[in-house]
């Protein structure tokens, strides 16, 4: 007898095994999906986090720059949505050279009634003040100063930049009020800055980043005005 | 694979991100702690000017300091006066271990904003009156000049470390407001080692003087009833009036933490030190808790070392005369152990040369300064004469009663009189002994008191009708009416009566012998009407005088109107440790005060930060600003 011819066995996967290995490249692949979702959530909530972190260290320190060089406790506009901040304009933008502020002048000047007051500019004997203004709008904190970057006008001159959102994903102007527990001629104000920041992009409602900063600051240059 | 780099892609930017916020961080500690090493700087410097307040130029800065050039090898640019090393700028050591384990550096620079020759353009540097110049040559700096009335301008740039690699914010705005320097110092161009944040605070201190308000005590202050007023006027507009030179100046201040304000009257604030004030409802100005003024002692060792060179043992008892100089930079110097006047009309008369007198009364300035050793009092008619012209200034150890008349003041300007109380010895324990003032007269008082040691007491005894007369001296007429310009009143009456009575006034007045012999105590002569301390006479008919025409130059309506309800008046400004106002006293600050006297420390009148710089040249003062490529 002769044998019959073998031919190789062709090994497939059983059906079986097919579906063990399915299962297992769906659970990876879940798995991973999953992971990269979580990844990228946690990216966006680090990320969003640290913007909103950044964005109340930036505008605590734009706050307390200002009002500490301010001459008057500053004044809410009245929708309570900005406030003003009146700072001695000590230095002046110059034409002829817009990359630079030059000092006004030099001078000092004690009223009749003991009061004193500098006065940089004497061709202009009095006080000039710029004022400061910061606004909430849309969610965000602008910033307005006369002594923003300057940029060019298109026809030789330059021109301020404008208002600069400094903040953003805030949901209310923060509480700016004077300290009276220290001091009652409004020398030293007291504020709070807080965020509700949604994150981003997969908001989730009440999922909020709300962290207050609170700070004081004395306006030290107050006394200009005695 | 494909997810294993997606998760990776992913993971990196997580990283990058997390460490860019991480540096973000570190980027704001330390640019946080340049503003306070700026800040100290600064507190540094304010020491340093009222250092030499009390120890002149002698000052040294902290030990430490160095006084290196900048880098460029200039001095400081400027304009001004380098105070006091040519414009270098001071080092503070640097201070380790801050955030990142880095450490912060101060530089301080201190000029004034004007000039060596022109300092005109600060006025407090021009009040160059007798009380405001310092008395120990030696605490004004070496070429003479008191440079302490001067403002100063301060700059101190903080520099603090920033750990972590030299890499920019991944936000512009973030970089726009606090300019780290990587690479290079911006504001010098000159390489750095590594990272920096730095701040620059600009200042300008005004020198404070001893009388900002009308009363400041060390400790308390007590008005004792509501018939004390404390207002304020300003002599350089003429004599105090209630309508017509009246201000709301009177502002009391403690260093400690009561003020029993008693319902009295205070045209002005009322500030403590952490404290409360009491019975207030009679304060129209403000009320605050954060007042703190330093005060400096007034040492033996701040007095001219020339005082022992003119000492004149004993106290004085009796009569005697002093006559002044009409140099202000040499005045007449008195030093004595004590004055003691009794009952029995003596007078010490701190004169005016001759050659200073006029035929209208008027003088021109002269000048006395007196130390006294010991206690001054005096009682009943006695009294301390300070003829009209001149500007006595009474340094003294002990205490201080004035009953009686008192110390007269012919020229009614409180400038003319100061009073300052020196500190005395200490205890064994360290402590000082306890000193009294106690004014306590039945005459006007026009003077200014500062002894931060002593108690002060004051009382003007309340005029009641028949008693003593209110005041002493000539009154000039400079209208035109060849008829007596005056009425002449009991004491208590009331304008009202006075015009009701007048007639009946101008028989009285015509009976004290209006032509003046036999030593009356009142008459004319030549458009002056005379009043002399006869107290006899006076006694029996106390009196004002109140102006019908003409001018009264040297006693007032208001002052008239005041006695005749009683009220007593004190015309100054008064500094000591406790102050109690009693009887019905009124205070009337003279405002022109306030810029008066000798500088206690300085204060900050504007702030500015992060604005100015020299440029890389080390010329002009300029803003800096970084170009708009740059940008």
């Amino acid at each position: 007898m002769t044998a019959l011819p073998t031919h190789p066995r062709r090994h497939g996967f059983t059906l079986l095994e097919v579906l063990i290995a399915a299962s297992m490249l769906a659970v990876v692949i879940v798995a991973s999906l999953t992971g990269v979702i979580s990844l990228q959530k946690s990216y966006s909530a680090t990320e969003e986090y640290a913007t909103e972190l950044a964005d109340q260290m930036r505008l605590l320190d734009f706050l307390a720059l200002d009002l500490r060089r301010a001459s008057a406790p500053p004044t809410m506009d009245n929708d309570g949505q900005g406030i003003q901040i009146t700072v001695p304009d000590y230095y002046r933008f110059n034409a002829s050279d817009p990359q630079h502020l030059f000092p006004i002048a030099n001078g000092a000047v004690v009223n009749s009634d003991g009061s004193a007051a500098i006065y940089y500019d004497p061709a202009a004997p009095s006080v000039t003040t710029q004022t400061i203004a910061y606004r909430f709008n849309n969610g965000s904190i602008t910033r307005a100063d006369p002594w923003q970057p300057l940029v060019a006008n298109g026809s030789g001159g330059y021109v301020s930049s404008g208002p600069v959102t400094i903040a953003s994903n805030m949901d209310a102007f923060p509480t700016i009020t004077p300290d009276t527990d220290v001091d009652t001629t409004g020398a030293v104000v007291r504020y709070n800055v807080t965020f509700h920041a949604i994150f981003q992009p997969l908001a989730v409602a009440n999922q909020t980043n709300a962290i207050t900063l609170h700070n004081v600051t004395f306006v030290r240059s107050k006394n200009l005005a005695h | 694979m494909i997810i294993v780099c997606v998760l990776s892609v992913v993971a990196g930017s997580l990283l990058l991100t997390t460490v860019a916020r991480y540096h973000t961080t570190f980027q704001s500690a330390s640019w946080q702690e340049s503003i306070v090493a700026a800040e100290a700087g600064v507190d540094l410097a304010m020491n340093e000017l009222r250092k030499r307040v009390v120890q002149g130029p002698s000052a040294s800065f902290q030990t430490g300091w160095t006084t290196t050039s900048p880098a460029t090898g200039k001095a400081y640019p400027g304009f001004g006066h380098a105070f006091p090393n040519g414009g270098q700028p001071y080092n503070l050591p640097a201070q380790p271990n801050l955030e990142g384990n880095t450490t912060t550096q101060t530089r301080v620079y201190l000029d004034v904003p004007g000039s060596d020759t022109a300092p005109s353009n600060f006025a407090v540097a021009n009040d160059n009156s007798f009380i405001s110049q310092l008395d120990n040559p030696n605490l004004r700096d070496a070429d003479g000049v008191d440079r302490s009335r001067w403002w100063y301008r301060i700059r101190a740039l903080g520099i603090a470390g920033v750990s972590g690699p030299p890499r920019p914010n991944i936000d512009k705005r973030d970089n726009r407001l606090r300019q780290i320097s990587f690479f290079n110092d911006w504001r010098t161009g000159q390489s750095l080692a590594s990272p920096q944040a730095a701040r620059l605070v600009e200042i300008v201190a005004r020198p404070l003087t001893n009388f900002r308000n009308a009363l400041m005590a060390d400790k308390t202050i007590n008005l004792s009833n509501q018939d004390v007023l404390v207002d304020s006027y300003n002599s350089s507009q003429g004599y105090y009036s209630s309508t017509t030179n009246h201000g709301n100046m009177g502002n009391i201040a403690t260093n400690g933490q009561l003020i029993n304000a008693s319902h009295a009257t205070v045209d002005g604030d009322a500030m403590t030190n952490n404290g409360t004030v009491t019975n207030g409802d009679n304060i129209t100005g403000q009320q605050s808790s954060n007042f703190y003024q330093e005060l400096t002692p007034l040492t033996p060792g701040m007095l001219n070392p020339g005082w022992a060179n003119v000492k004149d043992p004993g106290t004085l008892t009796t009569d005697a005369t002093y006559t002044a100089s009409t140099d202000a930079t040499n005045p007449t110097m008195v030093h004595l152990d004590g004055i003691n006047l009794p009952v029995g009309g003596h007078v010490v008369n701190l004169a005016a040369p001759a050659a200073a007198s006029s035929s209208n009364g008027t003088s021109t300035p002269s000048y006395i300064k007196v130390y006294v050793q010991g206690d001054i009092l005096t009682n009943g008619t006695s009294s301390i004469s300070v003829a009209n012209g001149v500007n006595a200034i009474i340094y003294f150890t002990g205490n201080v009663n004035l009953q009686g008349n008192g110390i007269i003041n012919g020229t009614q300007l409180a400038r003319n009189l100061v009073l300052n109380g020196v500190q005395p010895p200490a205890n064994s324990d360290g402590t000082y002994p306890s000193r009294t003032i106690n004014i306590a007269t039945t005459q006007d008082f026009e003077g200014i008191v500062y002894a931060p040691n002593h108690d002060l007491t004051l009382a003007l005894q309340t005029v009641a009708a028949g008693a003593n007369a209110t005041t002493a001296g000539n009154v000039t007429y400079t209208g035109t009416n060849p008829q007596i310009p005056f009425l002449i009143s009991r004491i208590n009456t009331t304008m009202t009566q006075v015009d009701a009575l007048q007639s009946d006034y101008q028989t009285q007045l015509a009976k004290y012998d209006k032509n003046g012999d036999n030593g009356a105590f009142m008459k004319m002569q030549n458009d002056q009407l005379q009043i002399n301390q006869q107290q006899t006479l006076i006694s029996q008919l106390a009196f004002n005088v109140y102006q019908l025409g003409g001018t009264i130059i040297s006693l007032t309506a208001s002052q008239a109107a005041d006695h005749a309800q009683g009220y007593n008046g004190i015309y100054g400004g008064f500094v000591s440790s406790t102050i109690t106002v009693a009887q019905k006293t009124h205070v009337h600050y003279d405002e022109t005060l306030r810029t008066a006297g000798p500088v206690n420390h300085y204060e900050i009148v504007n702030w500015f930060e992060d604005n100015a710089s020299r440029d890389a040249t080390g010329g002009t003062e300029q803003f800096w600003w970084p170009s708009a490529s740059a940008r």
